[in-house]
């Protein structure tokens, strides 16, 4: 016999069950555009039933519904992939949106990159040739190694400029990465808490769902491994960096050092004191386009640097071995203040077992135009002393008047074809020449081509690898809105089935209501 | 596989972005008809572009040169036929030099080839800009100047053409590569046109040869020939009058200066000197009255009038050409019209060398101009964006947009909402 009242149990239950699963629905509509959001759904099981005797024995009464648990739909495999290929993404988002800096430096190909620059240059030079004893020729020449020395030092300077701000960046960053990293934290407490002590495992479903949201953000920063453990915190690992776990977090902070080629400054990350190895995401992607020596911004200093070496050491020694129109011999072309800077390139060229004396930086400040030639006194004035000739006009066998260009000619062909035949003998290494700067087989001009095509080619596989991240992170976050989105129409069709269940409910609850109203107030009133 | 509302709109505006994004490029490529804006577009367009910039970046500066070249050898080409026509005429004048003329005829055409020779020197120094032509590599030195010497070796005073340019060749080049003077030299020096070169020892205390223009210097001996006279220039316009007699006995022509040492109305000692007043030799005076005074060793006799205003001191200057004392029409007709002939060959050769030269310039001047438009035509096809296909695409690209836009207004914003009442 079950009890008078257990029918209207079974059905209150009913009502809280639809009532609560309605609620579920309202959270899902509401929450339909948040972020990270998970659909919500209601497990409802139909309670332990209650044995009955009946007359052919013992039989189950269904007692109700009973609900379980409200989970969250949510596909962790997702997650994980999720993770992995954002992080990929947001390294080549970063080195794309770098390169691309790089390419508005030198600004090729256009009318006002570095090409023309070089180009007028040789043709100043050219035009010397012909007509080597006027003034105004080789006034032309003067501005135009001005504007090589200019060009060089301001691509050089806007590089430097670009590495300032990844360094900037990696800060912001880093602060970034801390903050969620302590926000995670926070939530890894509050989910193992009410997880452990009142609703049990995976019940947290909001708070995970925010945890979820913040590692995806982490996930673009730096790559990251989650593992959960048994009282359902995160813990997070990056490389061998133990960034998250159930108690701490590991703060990230940056040291300074000084890059020893260029003398600027290089922020590194550390974690307690110890420098850290970043692996993946936009961190790694910082770094790696600030110092790596073939497609960074360190390697196109470096490539800058080389085109400021040729023009010191090998242009400087046909120049050097020409006369101006004082007949003297010995100049350069390109000559910066610092006198043991000069002593140094003129001999180190000479004897390449001196030790490096010039950083890669000094190689490029020293890259100015004589400041003799821009004398303007009578008595010495500047422009004669170009080296527009190659013998003097007392050689006793060939002497040559101011007219003749031939050292002029000489320069121009040393910018366009490789240096090895013009060279002139080494003096402190007789009969040797001098070794060119550029290799056997390289002129400036193809040196300047292929690192512009280089640039080419990374920025355009850097922008091939995004777009096909593009692809895939879109693709993995559309198969996990699959999972997790919300469905307007499914919740609305839900919503229907939930209130006619409340209303089915309700009615049954007036129905049992008059049969006890029946019972209790109707029975034994008879003859009343 | 489930759809939910947020993967209809994430998937929409990603679409959307790659439509836009096209539209976006075509609209950067049409702006300035160029297909290629940064090294990462397309690496190796933009590596060709940068080679064949500087390809025509080389082309027009070598054409530059080549018509400073051309401009350079048509100034030079007029101002030898200047000069052929002087020569003509001065061959005419040394031709008309025969014994048929008398001493003032000579004279005459003697100054007229004055005029002639000064008129060729002129041309000489002929400037285009600021620069000597016939100067050589010293374009900024006067090649020519008339002159009178002393020839330290022999002591006479010789009157020459002295040349201060050199013999090198202004190269103007016109393909990459070094200086090629042989192939790339554009002037005529001044050896060349009015050599060869005849050099004089230095004067001291000058440490430089003294180079001389043979061809000039011979019409300057001819003129002299012409001119031969015995006219004697005298200080003191009060003193006597010298008269000059005898044969000289040293070879070209000499300055004399006879100087009174001791006078009283008549000259009675009298020195004279052959260098200029430096070394003064006394005069063999003979027994006649005046006195017939000797310059030993020269050959040469002189004898003054007496009159009451010679003093000592009094100098008198006369030229002494060798042999003869009037101009002999042998001579000129046999090494004079010689000279004129062999001036005017080498100045003939050195006009034809020119004009060969000048031609091959032509040609390159033509390959360079085919050489223009094919590196432009490389480029145009390189860099330039192929504009119907281009606006084509953009075409379809804003159709495709446009239907996006209409599809995607039309799914997102109906849901079962729209429908329960």
């Amino acid at each position: 016999m079950s009890s008078a009242f257990g029918g209207l149990n079974t059905v209150v239950r009913g009502l809280m069950a639809q009532q609560i699963s309605l609620n579920t629905v309202g959270h899902n509509i509401s929450n339909a555009s948040t972020d990270g959001y998970s659909r919500q759904s209601v497990n409802l099981v139909s309670s332990l039933p209650e044995s009955l005797m009946g007359s052919n024995g013992q039989m189950q009464l269904g007692t109700g519904v009973d609900m379980q648990s409200i989970t969250r739909a949510r596909d962790t495999f997702m997650d994980l992939q999720m993770w992995k290929e954002n992080s990929t993404l947001g390294y080549g988002e970063t080195q794309q949106n770098l390169l691309s800096e790089v390419e508005g430096v030198f600004h090729e190909p256009s009318d006002t990159g570095v090409q023309t620059v070089l180009n007028q240059f040789w043709s100043s030079w050219q035009s010397l040739g012909t007509n080597a004893s006027d003034d105004s020729t080789r006034n032309l020449v003067l501005q135009r190694g001005v504007a090589v020395a200019n060009a060089v030092e301001q691509a050089a300077s806007q590089l430097k400029d670009t590495v300032t701000s990844i360094n900037t960046d990696l800060q912001l960053k880093l602060s970034n990465v801390n903050q969620i990293t302590s926000d995670i934290l926070s939530l890894n407490k509050m989910i193992s808490m009410s997880e452990t002590v009142s609703a049990g495992p995976g019940s947290a479903n909001d708070l995970r769902d925010q945890r979820d949201l913040l590692v995806d953000q982490l996930s673009k920063y730096i790559s990251v491994r989650v593992t959960e453990d048994s009282t359902g915190n995160y813990n997070i690992q990056s490389g061998s960096l133990n960034l998250v776990n159930s108690h701490s977090t590991t703060q990230l902070t940056t040291y300074s050092t000084k890059d020893p080629d260029y003398d600027y400054e290089v922020l590194n990350v550390e974690a307690n004191g110890k420098p850290v190895t970043l692996s993946g995401g936009e961190l790694e992607g910082l770094v790696d386009t600030r110092d790596d020596s073939n497609f960074g911004v360190k390697g196109y200093l470096d490539k800058l640097t080389t085109v400021s070496q040729f023009l010191l050491k090998d242009f400087n020694a046909i120049h050097r071995d020409g006369y101006g129109e004082d007949n003297i011999s010995g100049r350069n072309f390109f000559e910066g203040t610092d006198t043991a800077a000069r002593n140094f390139y003129e001999a180190q060229y000479s004897d390449p077992t001196n030790a490096a004396y010039m950083t890669k930086g000094d190689w490029l400040k020293a890259l100015e135009v004589n400041a003799a030639f821009f004398n303007q006194s009578s008595s010495t004035p500047g422009l004669q002393l170009i080296a527009a000739k190659t013998k003097s006009s007392t050689d006793p066998t060939t002497p040559q008047g101011n007219a003749s260009g031939d050292n002029a000619v000489k320069l121009a062909q040393a910018l366009k074809m490789n240096t090895a035949g013009l060279l002139p003998d080494d003096p402190a290494n007789p009969p040797n020449k001098y070794q060119p700067t550029l290799g056997a087989t390289a002129s400036l001009d193809s040196y300047y081509s292929a690192v512009i095509g280089a640039l080419g080619v990374q920025g355009q596989s850097a922008g091939r690898l995004v777009e096909n991240q593009k692809t895939l992170v879109a693709q993995i976050e559309s198969w996990r809105q699959s999972t997790s989105g919300v469905n307007m129409d499914e919740e609305m069709a839900n919503m229907i089935k939930f209130q006619k269940g409340y209303n089915a409910a309700a009615r049954v609850i007036t129905t049992m209501d008059e049969m006890l109203d029946k019972l209790i107030n109707s029975t034994g009133v008879v003859g009343r | 596989m489930r759809i939910t509302n947020n993967m209809i709109v994430n998937s929409y505006l990603t679409s959307f972005n790659k439509s836009l994004e096209r539209q976006n490029k075509l609209q950067e490529q049409l702006t300035d008809g160029k297909i290629v804006h940064r090294p990462s577009d397309d690496p190796i367009r933009t590596v060709r572009s940068l080679k064949f910039n500087t390809d025509l970046a080389a082309n027009e500066q070598f054409t530059q040169n080549v018509q400073d070249a051309t401009s350079w050898m048509e100034t030079t080409d007029s101002a030898m036929s200047g000069l052929n026509s002087i020569m003509s005429r001065v061959k005419e004048l040394v031709v008309s030099a025969d014994g048929t003329k008398p001493v003032d005829a000579m004279k005459a055409i003697g100054q007229e080839l004055d005029g002639l020779i000064n008129a060729a020197i002129d041309i000489g120094n002929t400037q285009i800009g600021d620069r000597y032509i016939f100067s050589g590599q010293m374009d900024k030195t006067q090649p020519l100047t008339r002159k009178t010497i002393t020839d330290p070796l022999t002591n006479q005073s010789v009157e020459v053409v002295v040349y201060n340019g050199d013999d090198n060749k202004i190269s103007m080049p016109t393909k990459t590569g070094q200086v090629d003077p042989t192939q790339d030299s554009v002037n005529l020096s001044g050896i060349d046109a009015f050599g060869p070169e005849k050099d004089y020892d230095p004067i001291p205390p000058a440490t430089d040869k003294v180079k001389t223009l043979q061809s000039l210097n011979e019409l300057l001996r001819i003129k002299n020939e012409l001119l031969k006279t015995s006219a004697v220039s005298q200080s003191n316009s009060s003193g006597g009058a010298a008269t000059v007699g005898g044969t000289y006995t040293g070879t070209g022509y000499q300055d004399i200066t006879v100087r009174i040492t001791a006078a009283a109305g008549a000259v009675t000692a009298a020195d004279f000197s052959t260098d200029g007043g430096t070394t003064w030799t006394a005069a063999a005076a003979d027994a006649s009255v005046p006195p017939v005074f000797t310059l030993t060793g020269t050959g040469i006799t002189t004898q003054i009038a007496t009159t009451p205003g010679n003093a000592t001191g009094d100098t008198y200057g006369f030229h002494v050409p060798n042999t003869n004392l009037v101009p002999d029409p042998n001579w000129m007709s046999s090494v004079g019209l010689q000279y004129v002939a062999d001036a005017h060959d080498y100045m003939l050769q050195a006009q034809t060398e020119l004009g060969a030269r000048s031609s091959s310039y032509t040609m390159i001047a033509n390959m360079l101009d085919a050489n223009n438009v094919t590196i432009t035509d490389y480029l145009a096809v390189n860099e330039d964006l192929d504009i119907p296909k281009a606006i084509i695409d953009f075409k379809n690209s804003e159709a495709v947009y446009n239907a996006a836009l209409s599809v995607g207004s039309k799914i997102m914003p109906k849901s079962l909402v729209d429908f329960l009442n």
